[in-house]
């Protein structure tokens, strides 16, 4: 996926039409120049990231470094036009969440709920934009890809056409 | 001759050593010629490719660059396998810019090799239908040769790069020297027979391509990794740094030099010949003379026009062989990014191990026999189909557990329709050198201009359409068109600005690829082409290549 990619997602899932409005509250302004988020919001992201990726017999996101990758996703590979786009969506999405007063002190099956609500709503934009970035982290680390498919470097050979009890784990290098 | 310029002086000179360079070198060394190759680019040696091994997870960004890096790379970026994996196989648009009069991405390998380690590796034949249709509908300059011409050297070609693939006996896509193809998967299977049975005059076969299904001159096979784009470690598909280049290494007869860009080649007024060519050495900037008796340019079709155009003398004031007007007309590429695609939930359970290389391919049929379009020539199709995992979930709804479990799931089977467009020869289409602008070498900025017609739009709304029609026949659901604005150049089959032709008056090159004025230096990569048919290209630059320099020591011979 090439930032174009990206950006061409961003564009089709409607992000720029979702820009919320007004709700940009001061906690969420950046502190240091080495990092896209703050430490407040980077604990808000963790949660969110979590959430979306919680840990099963799998490592959870936050296990598998995704916090840190859309950390520096966004810092370095995002353009700075989308950058401030995502600041502004993320700014709306936390005060929605605040607005509902849903607790931020742990992942939780409300706000997974809402997170599966919002989706579908005004905030699907903000949340699928921020599930691409998720998964992309999620799916670089080493255990991971390990756990979640049959990773095989150099298969050797192809097999065309086999059932899933052949297969197993799904084929990923 | 001093000892300077012995120590430059070779039997031979090669410029560029990617998929026409790398033959060069190797037909010319193995006829026992001294041989220099220059490239443009970095030294690159099979099988040490960067990355060609990395795992997911030593890739920083998910295999992307960041926004300084892509600085770098604004029209390499747009390349169809563009990552950091692979990144640095591409120029820098930075150390290599041009001028676009219209939009024009000009994609271009950065090492030893070139593109040969970029390519898709789909190889085709030219048909009689092909190299008669210049002639026949008037667009275009008649070919100077017929498939009769170039049969011997195609089965040279395919019995040293290795093919494997599927033959069908048509008439406009001549059979080929196969090794026997990967088996299909089942979505394959089922949409052969469902299109088969209902379409007389359409084949799905399987791609033919420089891929080894079996060990072949000590290359491959291949290993089914998926990861062609980083260069083969293995040898799995044929490449100069994995084919020509050791072969002609092992003659005892080749120099490589790379980190050298030809600025132009340097025409002997007296002799009527080119007696060797300049460079300007991309590392210390400094300029050199290499001398030879027989040159060879195959930096691509615009790098090798620019070298034409660059290489002006009292005899050939607009580039050399350019008494016509017509070096640097006549550019042109496919059109691509048409066509459909849909979803086989019939094969929901069937799955598959490994990637095999090669895709499905539906020869041309359009303009072919009884059948007649409201546009000219035609296309082919490349015909796609895989279970996508964890990217599937960009587009999925779902938080959590359930959500998280379903990544690492097959998707559905995804079976796509891309079609690859022939667009006419037009005149209007060109390129040239700025007379004021320079690149970082000093070399002037070449200014590309090409637009493509109304005949490639109405083609590609038919592609389009009649790719949803192929695949709802074959049973596919949810089935969509794309059909993006075409831009020159991203086929990556750049083809025309130093064409061949029988009449000096009309064309560059003659029937032997050597330019009618300059008959001891030829030309066989894209530039070259009076036209290009919808069939990958490179396997026509490999035969002529291979006709060509045979042709040229033959002739040299005889004094």
């Amino acid at each position: 996926m090439t930032r174009r990619k990206y950006i061409e997602i961003l564009l089709q899932t409607g992000f720029v039409a979702a820009l919320p409005g007004e709700g940009f509250s001061k906690v969420f302004l950046k502190g240091n120049s080495d990092y896209f988020f703050e430490k407040t919001q980077f604990k808000a992201l963790e949660i969110l990231c979590q959430t979306i990726i919680p840990k099963s017999e799998t490592p959870g996101a936050i296990d598998a470094g995704v916090p840190h990758f859309v950390d520096m996703y966004l810092k370095n590979v995002v353009s700075p036009e989308n950058q401030k786009l995502f600041e502004k969506m993320f700014a709306g999405y936390l005060t929605h969440l605040q607005n509902l007063k849903i607790s931020f002190i742990k992942t939780s099956k409300v706000l997974t709920a809402q997170m599966e609500k919002d989706e579908k709503g005004e905030h699907r934009q903000f949340i699928k934009g921020l599930k691409v970035m998720v998964l992309k982290g999620y799916f670089m680390n080493e255990k991971a890809i390990r756990q979640s498919f049959q990773y095989v470097a150099v298969p050797g050979n192809y097999r065309a056409d086999i059932s899933k009890k052949e297969l197993g784990k799904m084929w990923i290098n | 001759m001093s000892k300077g310029t012995e120590q430059h002086t070779y039997d031979a000179i090669v410029v560029g050593s990617g998929i026409s360079g790398g033959w060069a070198a190797k037909e010319f060394c193995e006829k026992g010629l001294k041989t220099l190759l220059l490239e443009r680019g970095n030294e690159m040696i099979h099988p040490n490719y960067p990355n060609a091994l990395s795992a997911p997870w030593e890739l920083d960004y998910n295999n992307e660059l960041t926004v300084k890096e892509l600085e770098d790379y604004p029209i390499q970026q747009k390349a169809w396998e563009f990552g950091r994996d692979n990144h640095k196989l591409y120029v820098k648009d930075t150390n290599w810019p041009y001028i676009q009069k219209n939009p024009f991405y000009w994609f271009r390998g950065n090492q030893v090799g070139g593109k040969s380690l970029l390519w898709n590796r789909n190889c085709y034949r030219y048909s009689e239908l092909d190299f008669e249709a210049n002639l026949k509908d008037g667009h275009g300059n008649d070919w100077p040769i017929r498939y009769a011409d170039i049969k011997p050297w195609y089965d040279y070609v395919e019995r040293f790069v290795g093919l494997s693939g599927e033959n069908c006996e048509l008439p406009s896509l001549p059979d080929q020297i196969l090794m026997p193809p990967f088996e299909m998967n089942f979505v394959e299977k089922e949409v052969k027979k469902r299109i088969e049975s209902q379409y007389k005059n359409i084949k799905y076969i399987q791609a033919r391509a420089a891929v080894l299904t079996q060990a072949h001159n000590g290359r491959g096979p291949c290993q089914a990794r998926n990861q062609c784009r980083r260069g083969c470690p293995y040898g799995g598909y044929y490449s100069s740094n994995s084919g020509a280049i050791p072969a002609a290494l092992a003659t005892g007869n080749l120099t490589i030099r790379p980190h050298s860009a030809v600025e132009s080649v340097i025409f002997d007024s007296s002799s009527r010949t080119a007696k060797g060519v300049r460079i300007v050495d991309t590392q210390t900037k400094e300029s050199t003379e290499f001398y030879g008796k027989l040159i060879s340019i195959n930096a691509s079709a615009v790098a090798s026009t620019a070298i034409l155009l660059n290489s002006t003398s009292s005899d050939f004031p607009d580039g050399l062989g350019n008494t016509n007007g017509v070096l640097g007309h006549y550019l042109n590429d496919h059109s691509d990014s048409t066509g459909a695609f849909g979803i086989a939930e019939f094969a929901a359970d069937h799955y598959s191990f490994g990637q095999k290389p090669n895709p499905m391919y539906i020869p041309r049929f359009r303009n072919v026999g009884e059948d007649k379009q409201d546009f000219l020539r035609g296309y082919a199709y490349e015909c796609f189909s895989e279970r996508k995992t964890w990217k599937k979930g960009f587009g999925q709804d779902g938080i959590g557990l359930d959500f998280k479990k379903s990544l690492s799931e097959a998707g559905p089977w995804e079976v796509g329709f891309w079609a690859i467009c022939e667009s006419l020869p037009n005149k209007d289409n060109k390129m040239t050198l700025s007379k004021t602008e320079k690149d970082p070498l000093g070399i002037p900025k070449i200014e590309i201009d090409v637009k493509f017609d109304e005949n490639t739009r109405k083609m590609r709304i038919d592609a389009a359409e009649k790719a949803k029609e192929l695949l709802e026949s074959a049973g596919m659901k949810h089935v969509g068109t794309y059909n993006e604005d075409p831009i020159p150049g991203k086929t990556i089959h750049e083809y025309g600005s130093a064409r061949m032709g029988n009449d000096p008056k009309e064309s560059i090159l003659n029937k032997w690829n050597q330019i009618h004025d300059c008959k001891n230096v030829i030309v066989t990569d894209g530039a070259c082409l009076p036209s290009s048919p919808c069939q990958n290209p490179s396997l026509t630059y490999m035969a002529l290549t291979a006709r060509a320099v045979n042709h040229l020591i033959e002739e040299s011979k005889k004094g």
